[in-house]
């Protein structure tokens, strides 16, 4: 009977697809939300009648006018086209050369260009996933990770600690994104943001731990981090910054 | 959604990824296929976080997922009759294969054999079979999930045994 019994427990080799597992998930949370919940700030549009309108000067002959105008319309069109694209489509560069276009017009800090274009590579992948686009996934899967090299970076270099702290925070509370972390291959790049996001914390907290309390979650995120614990500790430093 | 749903999302989240590969293991041998068991396992989930999020007094939601998931295979074999007894009547006479060729190719001849042999059990007996060896489930929450006394679930486990012994002795002839 024991061997019976050992023959069941061996069917416990049976697993589902982890693709077909993290989309499933998606779609029971989508199936009773009327939103979506996931943070994506939309990708801001070009506005393609002001670029036209500044090109086009009243002083050209009618023929070079009318020809220009259909260029124009073309590359607009193509624009337009390639908001839509996503990692691994030939038009997907013009869409990035945008993207990272509206990030110098805007004034915005090198974090929060960041966090945008980690937060647009975040659901290009989505997006692969749910239209079940397995041509793109390993280009997804190389923009998303390039994303979040990217933004560790931006981290590192950064001074601004309320920037870290909401990133901190919408990382920890999304769950899709770290479903995807997790497996997806990108458990190296997840650890080098972790570390990136910890360390920053870490450094405010040094700055302005005055109780024994403080000192003591401070001492243990320290350690957590020397044993390559990184997540462990950006949930500490959460809990310790929620206190 | 609010702090509260968002807080119930989450918690739905952690139990997702406990139970979905109980679950899936635990449709997938009793089904034709992977497609169907990714179909019914997939809805075991959406109606499980509908009615998660409706009522949190679900006492044991694994249990609670179990019941879900074996309605919807009894619901499942009900359609699958039903579409058989048509499509013999109207067209050749489809094989019925158990498992296709790319799951053969995953699982070990050993694994398909026994996977084969449960699946030829009554449905009663692969439930307690399935959900006590395999899913190392007590006796008492598999009567929980079976609405049956725990005595009867004893009975049955010792019976499926025995059955499944046959039939993996049949096979190897």
């Amino acid at each position: 009977m024991d061997e019976l019994i050992y023959k069941i427990k061996f069917l416990k080799q049976i697993e589902p697809n982890k693709e077909w597992a993290i989309l499933t998930k998606i779609k029971v949370f989508e199936s009773s939300d009327s939103h979506r919940d996931i943070s994506v700030i939309p990708v801001r549009r070009i506005s393609v009648i002001a670029v036209i309108s500044a090109i086009f000067s009243p002083s050209y002959r009618k023929g070079f006018a009318y020809s220009s105008a259909f260029v124009l319309l073309l590359v607009a069109g193509m624009l337009g086209f390639a908001q839509r694209t996503l990692p691994g489509d030939p038009l997907f560069a013009v869409k990035k050369i945008t993207e990272h276009s509206q990030f110098a017009l805007s004034g915005d800090s090198e974090v929060q260009n960041s966090v945008v274009n980690f937060k647009n590579r975040f659901h290009d992948l989505e997006k692969v996933l749910s239209n079940q686009k397995a041509g793109n996934l390993s280009s997804a899967k190389k923009e998303i990770k390039d994303a979040t090299k990217e933004l560790a970076n931006a981290i590192q270099a950064s001074a601004k600690q309320t920037d870290v702290k909401e990133i901190a925070m919408e990382i920890k509370n999304n769950q899709v994104l770290l479903s995807f972390f997790e497996d997806y291959e990108l458990k190296q790049e997840s650890q080098i943001l972790y570390k990136a996001i910890s360390e920053q914390m870490i450094a405010d907290m040094e700055n302005s731990a005055t109780t024994t309390k403080q000192q003591e979650t401070l001492k243990e995120v320290k350690n957590l981090c020397e044993n390559g614990m990184y997540f462990q500790a950006l949930e500490k430093l959460l809990l310790a910054d929620r206190d | 959604m609010n702090i509260e749903g968002e807080g119930k999302k989450e918690q739905f989240s952690f139990i997702y990824d406990k139970y979905i590969e109980k679950i899936y293991r635990f449709v997938y041998l009793k089904v034709d296929g992977r497609e169907a068991a990714e179909d019914i396992t997939s809805k075991v989930f959406t109606s499980g976080w509908d009615s998660y999020r409706k009522d949190e007094n679900i006492k044991n939601i694994g249990a609670f997922l179990y019941r879900i998931a074996r309605n919807a295979t009894i619901d499942y074999y009900k359609k699958r009759d039903k579409a058989k007894v048509v499509q013999m009547s109207v067209m050749p006479e489809a094989e019925d294969q158990k498992t296709d060729l790319h799951e053969q190719a995953i699982l070990s001849a050993e694994t398909e054999k026994v996977k084969s042999a449960i699946q030829n059990l009554k449905k009663d007996y692969q439930d307690v079979l399935i959900l006590h060896y395999l899913e190392d489930i007590p006796v008492d929450d598999v009567a929980s999930i079976m609405s049956r006394p725990s005595g009867t679930i004893r009975v049955m486990i010792h019976r499926g045994l025995k059955d499944l012994r046959k039939e993996l002795d049949v096979k190897e002839i």
